[in-house]
């Protein structure tokens, strides 16, 4: 076997390795099965190419070139259709046509107007281009540049606001643009092919390209909307389990009054504590009564939690929300964390508050995981907790201040990015998450230390009303 | 035997006060804290039920200052988190008991009753 041939067998079958792995591991959205065709068309190029080193007669090295090309003609347009697919962009005609060009170039690839033959160098045999090759070259390059270039074009000069990436993808966007152009390095090998003897070692670069890819997909595990769905649902889930310690208590209370209650009877009658039997019926209805109250309350902590932990099936961004309402409910939601960690609450809310243009329980969820924060903040020390809410204009303007430790100098700058923690056990996604549904909501949030310590939030949402329709947004979380 | 009950829930004291007065102890209840100390050092009590989580100061953080004030008070201490680590320090400092709601109160009756005997007996050998 020729020692040429080895590295790109290796990297072809590294490539069908990922590829699968890709595949299979947590969930196939459909960047990830675009990524699988792209890796096997490299899978196909590198390992016929491999073989086409090997083989001592030029007309079955010929065929094997030829037969790369089964994958080869595919990279351009998986590439491209990769990048678009990570921008959240779906021409879908364009992309049909494209499929269909290099379909054509396919057919091509079998006639000697693609290669002509080949030429033997000192790693072996390579195909020498014929008339349309050059046609392929320009089509090659053409859509191998445009994903990433379109990518620059999202994460460098589209103002923030307009771009629908977010945090996250635009730092995987870094990855992604890094790989390509070590990857492309790759395309080199075209010049052998025009009898250049330059040693095609496109497969190197492809293996780091590869890599990086495949390190930007997993690494944030973000790449797909159902999975962004799936960890804003986790999350609000480690969110609550915040809450068990005032649960705990909260729950273990009514237990303890309901067994307490029924022991007391069971034991007077055992001992013979009542006189007479009305005596016992009195007491036993009034124990009774006491029973049901605490088993209701018990029920009704239950009821609440599991109702916010649901995860979210239909959305309206477009209900008439009473901020007040919201706000009530999610105090009630926390109020044992707020006892557990002494925190006083302040509410100022503007009387007559018009009612805002959202969802109603994403702002409830938004609040929440606001609140949460900042009773934490301020957990055992104690502290004041003020919310307020006013009208300014057409919109409502909602202010949560505490009277914890605020942030420190890098922890602002740094906020709403996701995995940035400052509590013991924090996922870091609950400002980040939170951030997201404020602006899917049409709203704006901004965070800032108070000058004598801790933090203030600010949220601003629209105002209700038929007359004044809102640019309208879709999305799962 | 005088019983000095904390809990900030009163649905809870009053469970507990129902209980042990009608089986002739002398009951008195607390809702918090601050309110444990100053009242445990009038009324003298000779165990205190108390609760972990409260308004204003937590149990833990007065077992040291009860301890002093009143060297023979026995403490049952009646929680409503399982929290391992609070368990060990609070055991540390000297407390007769550790109950984790809904604690059976057939089983406090029992402590408490141990209790009443063992004063009897030390008051007997004086």
């Amino acid at each position: 076997m020729n020692p040429y041939s080895i590295p790109p067998l290796i990297s072809g079958l590294l490539a069908l390795l990922l590829a699968t792995y890709m595949l299979f591991n947590k969930g196939a959205g459909t960047i990830r099965k675009i990524f699988f065709v792209f890796s096997l068309s490299i899978f196909v190029w590198l390992t016929s190419f491999s073989i086409g080193y090997s083989v001592y007669d030029p007309k079955w090295a010929l065929f094997w070139f030829r037969f790369a090309y089964l994958g080869v003609v595919f990279i351009p347009v998986t590439s491209f259709h990769f990048h678009l697919e990570f921008l959240q962009r779906r021409p879908v005609r364009l992309l049909v046509v494209l499929y269909a060009i290099s379909f054509i170039f396919l057919l091509l690839s079998w006639t000697n107007l693609f290669f002509y033959g080949v030429k033997r160098f000192f790693w072996g045999f390579y195909p020498q281009a014929s008339i349309i090759y050059p046609f392929y070259l320009i089509f090659f390059m053409v859509l191998v540049w445009a994903g990433p270039l379109l990518c620059i074009k999202e994460a460098f000069i589209k103002k923030r606001s307009e771009s629908n990436l977010s945090i996250i993808q635009l730092k995987q966007l870094r990855f992604v643009l890094a790989a390509f152009f070590v990857g492309n390095l790759g395309s080199a090998d075209f010049l052998a092919k025009f009898g250049i003897p330059c040693y095609p070692f496109g497969y190197a670069n492809m293996v780091i390209w590869f890599v990086v890819l495949a390190f930007a997909i997993n690494q944030y595990r973000l790449m797909n909307v159902e999975m962004a769905a799936e960890i804003a649902q986790s999350a609000k889930l480690a969110a609550l389990g915040m809450l068990t310690a005032g649960i705990n208590h909260e729950i273990r209370n009514p237990l303890y009054v309901i067994r307490g209650q029924a022991q007391t009877f069971l034991e007077n009658v055992k001992e013979g504590l009542y006189k007479s039997n009305d005596e016992a019926l009195k007491d036993a209805l009034r124990m009774m009564m006491k029973t049901d109250e605490q088993a209701e309350r018990a029920t009704d902590i239950i009821k609440k939690l599991s109702e916010f932990a649901r995860p979210q099936n239909e959305i309206n961004f477009k209900q008439s929300v009473n901020v007040l309402g919201c706000l009530d409910y999610v105090l009630e939601l926390i109020h044992f964390e707020i006892n557990l960690d002494k925190v006083v609450v302040k509410k100022n809310v503007f009387p007559d508050l018009p009612p805002i243009r959202a969802d109603q329980r994403q702002v409830e969820e938004i609040l929440f995981n606001l609140l949460l924060n900042a009773c934490q903040s301020m957990a055992l020390s104690g502290g004041v907790l003020i919310i307020s809410a006013w009208r300014k204009g057409q919109s409502v303007q909602i202010t949560v201040e505490d009277t914890g430790r605020g942030f420190s100098k890098e922890k602002l700058q740094h906020l709403f990015d996701p995995f940035v923690t400052t509590k013991v056990g924090g996922t870091g996604l609950g400002l980040y998450l939170t951030k997201q549904l404020v602006e899917k909501n049409n709203g704006k949030i901004k965070i800032e230390n108070q000058e004598d310590g801790g933090a203030r939030i600010y949220l601003e949402f629209s105002i209700f009303s038929e007359a004044n329709p809102i640019k309208q947004q879709e999305g799962i979380i | 035997m005088k019983l000095l009950m904390a809990d900030d829930n009163p649905d809870v004291i009053e469970t507990l006060t129902n209980y042990f007065s009608a089986r002739r102890y002398e009951v008195q209840s607390v809702a918090d804290g601050l309110e444990c100390l100053s009242v445990a050092q009038d009324f003298k009590p000779d165990a205190i039920l108390l609760d972990i989580k409260m308004k204003r100061i937590d149990g833990d953080k007065i077992i040291m200052d009860l301890l002093t004030l009143l060297p023979n008070v026995k403490i049952l201490v009646i929680t409503g988190n399982q929290d391992q680590a609070l368990r060990d320090k609070i055991f540390k400092m000297g407390i007769d008991g550790y109950f984790e709601k809904p604690v059976s109160l057939l089983i406090l009756h029992q402590k408490i009753r141990e209790i009443e005997y063992s004063l009897k007996t030390s008051a007997e050998e004086k």
